[in-house]
């Protein structure tokens, strides 16, 4: 492609477009059409010309890009990052593995996934488009992230934390109870998991925090409850709310059409709401948070070591209850009592370190008052 | 030598303090507000979550308090001597870095005003609301947190204030160029010095300043009057 495909094409949009102007009006149609279909061939030819040349160009970068890219791997993660950040992507993958996947073994969805990893300044080198070109097949989980977003290397191992963590949650086929009960989660710490405990708001979680295995069991709504706690744990709104939950089309545990449902729902009846859910295993539709949930499964994980998570996902259509039971080895109040216990060392410290930025700021206050003492507006004064 | 002090630094920065010590109370009051009364069933029955997000809302404002009430009280502490010349100063039987460091001392007595309000405020809001199992208040944490960066701010404004204008100008003209300019040196130089690539000047001075063992760390950490 050259300045004469572009004088040609040109010429043909100009002999195209022209109206049956002075310029050409004296000719023969049949000399137009002549020279029309000549034109043609040369438009036709300069096409392809453009095409070659794009797709030369798309080649050559592809291959740059490839040059410049190399994949490796730590445990079972395929990881592709640029070359000049391959260290730096292995260091962090690794402390990341290391730290909090270690327990992890015959994930499928690890198995077909590659993280295309880069930490860029100023423009990306898209190694996910290398990763879809070398790596058919595999699920691409991209962890390319701008250094004006993400600023340190702890901010970078939380994202390839939720980049993993969302590869193991697909272990889960969508569709099943598990999948429900993990959902769209990030990656979720035991800071994260006390923090959502404590905010879920309503009688089951706090009677949890306070020592009350059951209201743990139906906080992960693992075990079912008699209506007469119904009462007791969650307030009117909330019950009404669990049965909203439960006429929803995708639960549709419950006719929307009930009288009674009708009657709590457009009424505000909550005698009516508490006949609806005495009908149903209203646990499964108790206010709870994803990050408690999945903070369960990975206990149970934890707890259950070795080859935990390939007993968690044997079984796709297995409830929660009987997967976290398999995956840990223990009775589910055994867990819940463990994973409470856990849960609740591992409160978030609020303040943590106010001493110590309390010694520094008096650090930087002695200085400072050095330079005060030490100014030089009395001397010209 | 320090009453003095005390006294002629409270004549100058009273009426200022006076709205800083309103906001002390009244900032903690406002970040709780519609959190429902003492033993109101209300508010056993809300969604714990919004204690913390409705906090979230109100809390750049505690930093930011703290910077302004430290700022003002350094720069009422050199006001009147500046406009006489230091010849108060000069006159006092007294070394010069004796004379600063008493003006400091008065300045830091102050700051407990505005700080005790904010204390008093933490606790009246603690108590105005019934937390949920789990949530807890720290008004205790919030008040010293809100000293330590007061008097940061404090002693950076005195610091500067002490100094002449023009020294003050180097200094802040120094800082906003690294800031502004330190990314785009970085820029034109990285093509001879490889070693610039990796380099990014603005989050370093920044990392550096508000980090932890930076001069500003206390001011990002945790403001929280409820939390966990």
């Amino acid at each position: 492609m050259s300045s004469r495909c572009a004088a040609v094409l040109l010429c043909a949009v100009a002999i195209l477009v022209a109206p049956s102007s002075h310029v050409y009006g004296q000719q023969s149609e049949a000399t137009l059409l002549r020279r029309i279909d000549s034109l043609r061939v040369e438009l036709e030819d300069a096409t392809d010309d453009i095409v070659s040349v794009m797709n030369r160009r798309t080649t050559e970068r592809a291959d740059e890009r490839r040059a410049a890219t190399t994949t490796f791997e730590i445990g079972p993660l395929r990881v592709m990052a640029p070359i000049e950040q391959a260290d730096l992507a292995a260091e962090i993958f690794e402390s990341v593995w290391r730290e909090d996947f270690h327990a992890i073994t015959g994930s499928p969805s690890l198995d077909r996934s590659i993280f295309t990893f880069e930490w860029w300044r100023t423009q990306p080198a898209e190694v996910y488009l290398v990763a879809m070109t070398d790596e058919p097949g595999r699920v691409v989980r991209r962890i390319e992230i701008s250094r004006t977003w993400v600023l340190t290397r702890d901010a970078l191992r939380a994202h390839v934390r939720d980049a993993i963590w969302t590869a193991l949650r697909d272990d889960f086929p969508i569709g099943t109870q598990m999948r429900s009960w993990v959902a769209d989660t990030r990656y979720v710490g035991d800071e994260d998991a006390y923090r959502s405990l404590a905010t879920i708001g309503n009688g089951a979680s706090r009677s949890c925090l306070t020592g009350d295995i059951q209201g743990c069991s139906i906080t992960l709504r693992l075990s079912s409850a008699g209506p007469a706690q119904l009462a007791d744990w969650f307030t009117p709104p909330q019950r009404q709310n669990m049965v909203r939950r439960a006429t929803q089309p995708w639960t549709a545990r419950v006719d929307r059409l009930d009288p009674a449902a009708v009657s709590c729902l457009d009424r505000d009846d909550i005698g009516a709401c508490d006949t609806v859910l005495a009908r149903i295993d209203w646990v499964e539709g108790v206010p709870t948070a994803t990050e408690v949930l999945v903070s369960a499964l990975w206990h149970a994980v934890g707890v259950g070591g070795e080859g935990a998570w390939e007993r968690a996902i044997q079984d796709p259509g297995a409830s929660p209850h009987e997967v976290l039971e398999r995956a840990s080895g223990l009775s589910t109040d055994s867990l819940v009592t463990d994973w409470r216990s856990v849960l609740l060392e591992r409160r978030p410290a609020v303040h943590a370190g106010l001493g110590k930025s309390a010694l520094v700021a008096l650090f930087w206050i002695l200085i400072l008052a050095g330079f005060a003492m030490r100014s030089t507006r009395w001397r010209l004064a | 030598m320090v009453q003095p002090m005390l006294l002629v630094h409270w004549k100058q920065a009273r009426l200022l303090l006076i709205p800083f010590i309103v906001a002390g109370f009244g900032l903690p009051l406002l970040a709780v507000q519609g959190f429902g009364g003492v033993g109101d069933d209300r508010a056993v029955s809300m969604e714990a979550y919004r204690f913390l997000t409705s906090y979230q809302v109100w809390l750049p404002y505690f930093p930011m308090l703290a910077g302004a009430v430290g700022g003002v009280l350094a720069l009422t502490s050199w006001n009147w001597d500046h406009q006489l010349g230091h010849v108060y100063a000069l006159s006092l039987p007294v070394a010069r870095w004796e004379y600063a460091m008493l003006k400091m001392g008065a300045g830091a007595a102050l700051v407990l005003v505005p700080v005790a309000a904010l204390w008093v405020g933490a606790h009246v809001a603690s108590a105005s609301v019934a937390l949920p199992e789990g949530i807890r208040a720290y008004p205790n944490q919030l008040a010293f947190r809100f000293f330590a960066a007061t008097m940061i701010s404090y002693a950076l404004f005195f610091a500067m204030a002490a100094g002449t204008i023009r020294t003050t100008v180097w200094i802040v003209s120094t800082v906003m160029a690294l800031v502004i300019g330190g990314n785009l040196l970085v820029v034109v130089l990285e093509p001879y010095v490889p070693a610039l690539d990796d380099v990014n000047v603005v989050q370093t001075v920044l990392g550096w300043l508000l980090r932890a063992g930076g001069p500003f760390a206390v001011f990002t950490g945790n403001w929280a009057l409820i939390d966990v």
